[in-house]
């Protein structure tokens, strides 16, 4: 009998002790997401002001007026509709591209022994190391020459040739998908674009998401490229409008974090859109993911 | 200019194309008829955008229907630089743009602006229009590179509401920096009695140091601002007091907020919670928005005993890639020359100080409607004693801003007094000043 009540008080006991480890790590957790939340919060809370309250000191935190108007003329003062279409079109390109030409350069120095192989390779990884700065002068030149100013061209054709990082990132994960794989489709009477199609692509879906949203960001993010390439207003992106709110005289604090706001909300929803890719990669089996 | 090295690394690319392209002028065909397309690269906001640009534009391409007048607009200054110099090394300079004045200084040695002077003898362009001080910052071997359009000079703005609440008496023109000093000590005001200062008599203007020198010796920072060979706050003790003076605001008396008080606010005026500003015309759209009931008082006098003022601004400048320089021409007089639209549409906006004298004293920028009963003419306080913030002209200010900048630093937290910054900075400035033709 005894013993019995022991055992079930060292285990009520264990119970707490698991309960209240986990009822601090929660709190942890609160604490360490409500911090990074402060520049969002304030962010937010800037774009409900009005002009006098942007500059308030003390500063406030909880608007009064709360004005919403804020967005609509933030999104309405500049033809923001044309900006996100455009910024779409090229971050949808740009994705598409990357996608595809990654992978299939990443299958080519994973699976294929040719020489120069990894004298390719090692051209490949240092283009990574050039400064993007000193490339400028020198690209803008050959757009001009090509005739792409004031186009997408210059912002969507150089990712149809891959981008060093993301191929990098496909060939460690395409090291760990079993060569046998591959052996036993061509046993079947495969070609090398047949594996890479039926066999390949699909099993590095997980690496593929992950570059699909690095890309993505970044397309999203990019401020130089279109601000050297685009100068008529119809070819603008997000990021050329947002710029616009600031300028040396003055800066319209609320209008531009409202506008901030809106445009963090693609990139949002292609990760969380993307999250998906990531679990469902995880658990493929027969792919050692986790290599690499 | 955030990166400097980028700055540096253009540049050179830019001399290289200038050598490559050897200058070629081409002459335009003066057939006037001929349809010509003009690039017109500008850095303003959007209020000036869409009230003085477009209309500009519109009026120009109607006395010109064979002209087309293509505009492109960057608000923010850094990045209107970094497509400029883009541009001009990548050979796709636009016809008219907008530098500063150390930037069109910068770009005149380089060879990348057009000079004027054929223009303005052939047109009869009359100089006297602008103030000689301020029109020789855009003029290099006698031969004027520019127009320029405005100037940013400063003035002290101060809340009335502020002075009436604590009885102090309104800055009369002629006071002296101890005179502001006594001001600023009466309006430092901790209003709640919780032994934090929430009230300052002035907001953060450390980054105008230059100003006080002028001010109390009379001279800049070099001896010559375009061919620089001595640096004379080293040499001047009264130039290093002035240093240690503006620290002293927030160090000793503490009338002017350090950084941590200031906690980032972008602007302690505006909020009301300074009672006075050093600051350009730039500011007065902002604190009338803020509903602050402001005047202007004109700069303190030193020991110089003139008042002095700051002489840099904008302008206008014609790309030397130009293939219609004449058109170009044409239209930057519309926008600058005496008497010109453009700047007669901007003295409405209430933004800047003119450049032309004739504007200067225009109703319109003297007495505006929005500023009823301000004193707009202490913003043209020291025109016979103007210098320039960016000092010097030459090409390696870039590298001596960062070069202040650290130094200084140290100074405006009290880690270290004025002379013995100065005499580090002196060391590095010397280094500079040996090896100037690298910037060049």
């Amino acid at each position: 009998m005894e013993t019995a009540i022991d055992l079930k008080q060292i285990q009520a006991r264990q119970l707490f002790l698991k309960l209240s480890m986990r009822v601090f790590i929660y709190a942890m957790l609160i604490l360490g997401a409500l911090f990074i939340f402060i520049p969002f919060g304030w962010t937010l809370s800037t774009a409900l002001k009005t002009d006098q309250q942007v500059l308030a000191y003390p500063p406030v935190w909880i608007p009064s007026p709360v004005v919403w108007e804020n967005f609509v003329k933030a999104l309405t003062i500049r033809p923001f509709h044309i900006y996100y279409f455009n910024t779409f079109l090229i971050a949808f390109i740009c994705v598409t591209a990357q996608v595809l030409s990654s992978s299939l350069v990443a299958y080519g120095f994973a699976r294929f022994r040719f020489p120069g192989r990894n004298l390719l390779f090692f051209v490949l990884l240092s283009t990574m190391m050039l400064p993007s700065n000193l490339l400028l002068v020198p690209r803008f030149i050959l757009f001009k020459t090509l005739g792409w100013l004031d186009t997408f061209l210059p912002l969507t054709i150089p990712h149809f040739f891959g981008s060093a990082f993301s191929i990098f990132l496909m060939r460690q994960y395409l090291m760990g998908i079993p060569l046998e794989l591959d052996e036993a489709a061509k046993i079947d009477g495969a070609g090398p674009l047949r594996v890479y199609s039926s066999i390949i692509f699909p099993l590095v879906r997980p690496a593929l998401g992950a570059i699909a949203v690095f890309e993505f960001v970044s397309v999203w993010r990019d401020f130089m490229g279109p601000l050297i390439y685009l100068s008529s207003e119809k070819h603008y992106t997000v990021s050329l409008g947002l710029a616009a709110f600031k300028s040396e005289f003055f800066t319209e604090w609320n209008l531009f974090m409202a506008a901030a706001v809106v445009a963090m909300l693609p990139p949002l929803i292609v990760f969380f859109i993307a999250q998906k890719y990531f679990i469902s990669g995880a658990s493929l089996t027969g792919s050692g993911a986790s290599k690499g | 200019m955030k990166s400097v090295g980028r700055f540096l690394l253009v540049s050179v690319l830019l001399l290289m194309l200038v050598f490559v392209s050897g200058c070629a002028k081409k002459t335009e065909s003066t057939s006037s008829n001929e349809p010509v397309t003009i690039r017109w690269f500008m850095r303003w906001d959007q209020a000036r955008v869409d009230n003085v640009a477009k209309p500009v534009i519109e009026e120009y391409q109607k006395l010109h229907p064979n002209v087309t007048i293509e505009f492109e607009n960057i608000g923010s200054g850094s990045q209107y630089y970094t497509k400029l110099q883009t541009m001009i090394a990548g050979g796709q300079a636009p016809d008219v743009f907008y530098p500063a004045t150390h930037v069109a200084y910068a770009y005149a040695m380089k060879g990348a602006i057009r000079s004027l002077k054929d223009f303005i003898k052939r047109d009869k362009i009359d100089l006297s229009a602008y103030n000689p001080n301020i029109l020789s910052l855009y003029s290099m071997n006698g031969e004027v590179y520019a127009l320029p359009i405005d100037t940013a000079a400063l003035a002290v703005f101060y809340n009335k509401d502020l002075f009436d609440k604590a009885g102090v008496p309104y800055p009369k023109a002629g006071w002296t920096w101890d005179d502001f000093l006594e001001t600023a000590k009466a309006l430092t005001q901790d209003t709640d009695g919780d032994g934090r200062i929430d009230q300052f008599g002035v907001d953060q203007f450390r980054n105008y140091w230059p100003l006080l020198v002028w001010s109390n010796t009379g001279h800049g920072l070099f001896d010559d601002m375009r061919k620089p060979t001595k640096f004379l706050v080293a040499s001047d003790p009264k130039a290093i007091d002035s240093i240690q003076w503006i620290a002293d605001l927030m160090l000793v008396h503490n009338v002017m907020p350090t950084d941590e008080q200031r906690a980032d606010v972008s602007d302690l005026f505006a909020a009301g919670k300074s009672a006075m500003q050093i600051v350009g015309h730039w500011r007065v759209t902002r604190y009338l928005k803020a509903n602050i009931n402001f005047d202007l008082a004109p700069l303190p006098i030193g020991d110089f005993g003139q008042p002095v003022n700051r002489a840099d601004g904008s302008c206008f400048a014609i790309s030397s890639q130009s293939k219609h320089p004449d058109t170009a021409w044409d239209f930057v007089k519309f926008l600058a020359a005496p008497g010109a639209k453009g700047v007669s549409m901007l003295l409405d906006m209430q933004l800047m100080v003119p450049a032309l004298t004739e504007y200067q004293q225009d109703p319109r920028f003297l007495h505006p409607e929005q500023l009823p009963g301000v004193n707009k003419a202490a913003f043209l306080e020291g025109k016979d004693h103007l210098f320039p913030m960016y000092d010097p002209l030459h090409p390696m200010y870039a590298t001596f801003d960062a070069a202040w900048k650290q130094e200084l630093g140290l100074v405006w937290i009290g880690q270290e007094t004025a002379k013995e910054a100065v005499a580090k900075l002196d060391k590095t400035v010397a280094d500079m000043l040996a090896h100037l033709k690298d910037y060049e």
